[in-house]
């Protein structure tokens, strides 16, 4: 069982380690860390970060990177905002929310597939870009109180599991079954090991990038929807420096930066280590100003003994 | 005028081997290089002649031997060792940096400064000239590298070695890419070094060539070095008869007069390194296409693939016009094209080996659009099995299988596909003579149960052994058909190949 575990997470036994004894240091520091409570209460300060990740998975996979997701992130969820402030309509908002995300990321993706420049820079752009048009949008206020559905959402537990931890949990399912059993998925590893050899394989690179690209951001559409949730409103910077933190927890969950391997349990990992550590932290009592020096060493470390190869 | 200089040895290459695994691609190699003497290096594809200019260049370290430059002997040079003691390999253009000027080049790392210490600009363009006139060159100090045609950007390398005082000039088919009046340009240049003392190593496929400007030659084949010759004493028939060697017992042409039906027709065929090209593919016919480099075997290949959109005339599949916009449409008509290079072209090396083998037809193994990984491993078994494909596990990524296994992984595909014709190139390159031996009778095999085959090879010998018919390609021209392969010699072969 234990194996099969350690398989499933791609032998990534140094950071379940890792994991395991941060656990244990904690619980003993202040006994509070072990109960259901804190557990559940990580799951929900990770399930947005996990979103996100999730979507940064595939397409590391597949050799792409998206560093917009933050910024469309913020401008899915205000665009949702206004349209339930105006229109106090949910599933219009809703409606709105995804066109504008998943239609930025198979932007992003069309920009990606001409090959004129590297994913990296061509997102760095649209992240200011994104950034720019909802702060423009929002003359820099905030949307209280989204109401409805948000509420149920942000609020509503089952089983005692928040909501926002469902949703994770289903978006991480969901996108391992398309990686592991539909053509696509498949393709997005080929092209991320190989781009060339995809092509001579009759694989039609552009097209794939773009739906890539394009799921990618229906996780960005999810994760403006429950996160906005969770604050109950939206903010024209609310999803700032999420893209570093999920590419920084998929990489050390294991996948690599240069495509053609990975997979989404070993990003639950590396997104569950960074949610443990500030826990932590928190727990232990350790100043603000002092945590991200610590995350920031852990991630290093963590990353270094991957050893990637 | 052409006899030995009894001079200084330059350099001295002592029983040298190196070994890749599943080939010795070196098997105890001497050569000495002369100061003032050009010294050609000859061999078919894979007798080792790159391994050994990779050796003296630093680029690849011996397994065995040693290599003494003026007095002093090393087992082993790094680039940058090589480029101390006064050898520079030329062929490496990428050691020129594009965006710089050719002065800025030429004294890259060596910039004469200013009593202020910043770069003197005119003093490496006044030196610059005073270089490039010396040797009756025509580019300017000022002129961007990377603006250069290839034939002056070989000059501006050649100009570098020279500012950096090398002693070993290593050129690699310095010629390929230059047109008549331009060669003859190079070999003064190349006469106006030897003079100078300098002592060049000059490999090419172009034996008239080599016999026009070498003093000496030095043939290697299968990794060994079968005789170092005056070039007055040879003669270009003497010299392929040493590159190609007897022919191996056992090695039976497999032969026949194809009759099937036209499958494939190319018709007036135009792409950029192909001019007017026409010929027929049939059913089971493993059709041959020889020629050296720069010839455009590999532009019909890719083009018939749907890599290289004709620039005039037609392709027919099966009596209908194909137009391939792209990889694609030729997979989906049953052509597959498999390239030499496979790690860079040919195979994903992180996916998990079996994976490869379905990845251009994965509807094989799906299920209303959902992949069964069930199916897919039960489907690329009897491939594994009868292509006997070594691997650790199912699982194993391509990547850790070795040469060989890739090699058959890559065949693999092409049976899973169904694709009725394969496009090849070099299939055996880097294999060992049991996979070799391996792959020629699958090959067969595929001709045999319906494929047809359009095989280019480097390797003459395969080519004689496996074609039913035999293109000879030279200068982007189809120059020659051989309609009877087994009654042809790879000797003769050569020479065609050669443009003889």
């Amino acid at each position: 069982m234990g194996k099969a575990l350690l398989a499933l997470f791609g032998g990534r036994n140094v950071l379940v380690l890792v994991l395991l004894v941060l656990a244990l240091t904690t619980g003993i520091v202040n006994p509070r860390f072990l109960t259901l409570q804190n557990a559940l209460n990580i799951m929900l300060q990770v399930s947005v970060l996990g979103i996100v990740s999730t979507g940064a998975t595939i397409l590391l996979i597949s050799g792409g990177l998206d560093l917009s997701v933050g910024s469309l992130l913020s401008l899915s969820a205000y665009i949702a905002g206004l349209v339930i402030l105006r229109f106090q309509s949910l599933p219009l908002a809703i409606l709105l929310a995804f066109c504008t995300s998943v239609g930025f990321g198979a932007f992003n993706g069309l920009l990606a597939a001409t090959e004129r420049a590297h994913p990296f820079i061509i997102t760095l752009g649209m992240m200011t870009f994104l950034q720019g048009i909802a702060i423009a949008i929002s003359r820099g206020s905030p949307i209280n109180g989204m109401g409805g559905l948000y509420e149920i959402i942000g609020i509503r537990d089952f089983l005692r599991i928040p909501l926002p931890v469902f949703v994770f949990l289903a978006v991480l399912v969901v996108v391992d079954i398309f990686l592991r059993y539909f053509p696509l998925g498949r393709y997005a590893y080929a092209i991320g090991g190989n781009q060339e050899a995809s092509r001579l394989s009759g694989i039609r690179v552009g097209r794939v990038k773009v739906i890539l690209y394009a799921l990618n951001g229906v996780c960005v559409g999810i994760a403006a929807i429950v996160l906005s949730a969770i604050l109950d409103s939206a903010l024209p910077t609310m999803g700032s420096g999420y893209e570093l933190r999920a590419v920084a927890a998929t990489v050390i969950g294991g996948t690599p930066l240069f495509g053609g391997r990975g997979s989404v349990w070993r990003t639950l990992l590396g997104v569950l280590l960074l949610g443990l550590v500030s826990n932590s932290l928190n727990l232990m009592g350790v100043s603000a100003n002092l945590q991200n020096v610590v995350l920031g060493a852990i991630m290093v470390m963590a990353v270094m003994f991957q050893g990637s190869k | 005028m052409n006899l030995v200089p009894e001079q200084e040895v330059l350099l001295a290459v002592n029983e040298v081997s190196k070994s890749f695994p599943g080939i010795l691609a070196l098997d105890s190699v001497s050569l000495v290089l002369y100061a003032g003497e050009v010294h050609a290096l000859i061999g078919a594809n894979g007798a080792g002649k790159s391994t050994l200019v990779k050796i003296i260049a630093g680029a690849l370290q011996p397994d065995r031997g040693n290599i003494v430059v003026g007095r002093k002997t090393f087992r082993a040079l790094t680039p940058l060792l090589a480029r101390k003691v006064g050898i520079a390999a030329v062929y490496q253009e990428q050691q020129l940096v594009p965006d710089l000027t050719v002065a800025e080049n030429i004294f890259l790392g060596k910039e004469p400064k200013t009593a202020l210490g910043r770069v003197d600009y005119r003093r490496m363009l006044a030196e610059t000239g005073e270089l490039i006139q010396a040797y009756g060159l025509s580019i300017q100090p000022s002129d961007t590298v990377g603006e250069l045609p290839l034939a002056q950007r070989q000059e501006v390398a050649i100009l570098k070695a020279l500012k950096e005082q090398a002693k070993v000039l290593l050129l690699d088919e310095p010629t390929a890419a230059l047109t008549g009046p331009q060669i003859t340009f190079m070999f003064r240049l190349i006469e106006q070094l030897r003079k100078q003392g300098i002592g060049i190593l000059y490999i090419s496929h172009h034996i008239d060539e080599i016999l026009s400007i070498a003093q000496r030659i030095t043939v290697l084949r299968n990794g060994k070095n079968v005789g170092t010759f005056l070039t007055q004493d040879v003669t270009k028939e003497m010299l392929i008869e040493k590159m190609v060697g007897r022919r191996i017992e056992g090695t039976s042409s497999f032969s026949r007069k194809p009759s099937g039906d036209v499958v494939l027709e190319v018709q007036h065929l135009s792409v950029d390194g192909i001019e007017n090209v026409s010929f027929l593919l049939r059913e089971r016919e493993i059709l041959g296409l020889s020629g050296a480099a720069g010839s455009g075997c590999r532009e019909i290949l890719r083009s018939i693939a749907g890599l290289l959109p004709p620039r005039k005339g037609q392709i027919k599949l099966f009596g209908k016009p194909f137009h391939p916009r792209g990889t694609t449409d030729a997979i989906q008509q049953g052509i597959l094209f498999m390239p030499e290079d496979m790690r860079k072209e040919g195979l994903v090396l992180p996916l998990p080996f079996p994976r490869n083998i379905t990845l251009a037809k994965l509807q094989k193994v799906t299920s209303r659009g959902v992949i069964v990984p069930a199916r897919e491993i039960q489907a690329v078994q009897p491939y594994i099995a009868s292509l006997r494909i070594v691997a650790p596990s199912l699982w194993a990524e391509t990547r850790v299988l070795s040469g060989g296994n890739q090699r058959k992984v890559l065949l693999a595909k092409a049976l899973f596909t169904d694709a009725r014709i394969w496009l090849l190139e070099d299939p055996t390159q880097g294999v060992d003579v049991e996979t070799r031996q391996e792959i020629h009778r699958l090959l067969i095999e595929a001709r045999n149960g319906g494929r047809s085959i359009l095989l280019f090879s480097s390797d003459l010998e395969e080519l004689l052994a496996l074609s039913d018919r035999i293109m000879v390609m030279h200068k982007g021209t189809l120059v020659k058909e051989v309609d009877n392969p087994a009654v042809v010699t790879a000797q003769e072969l050569l020479s065609m190949t050669l443009g003889g």
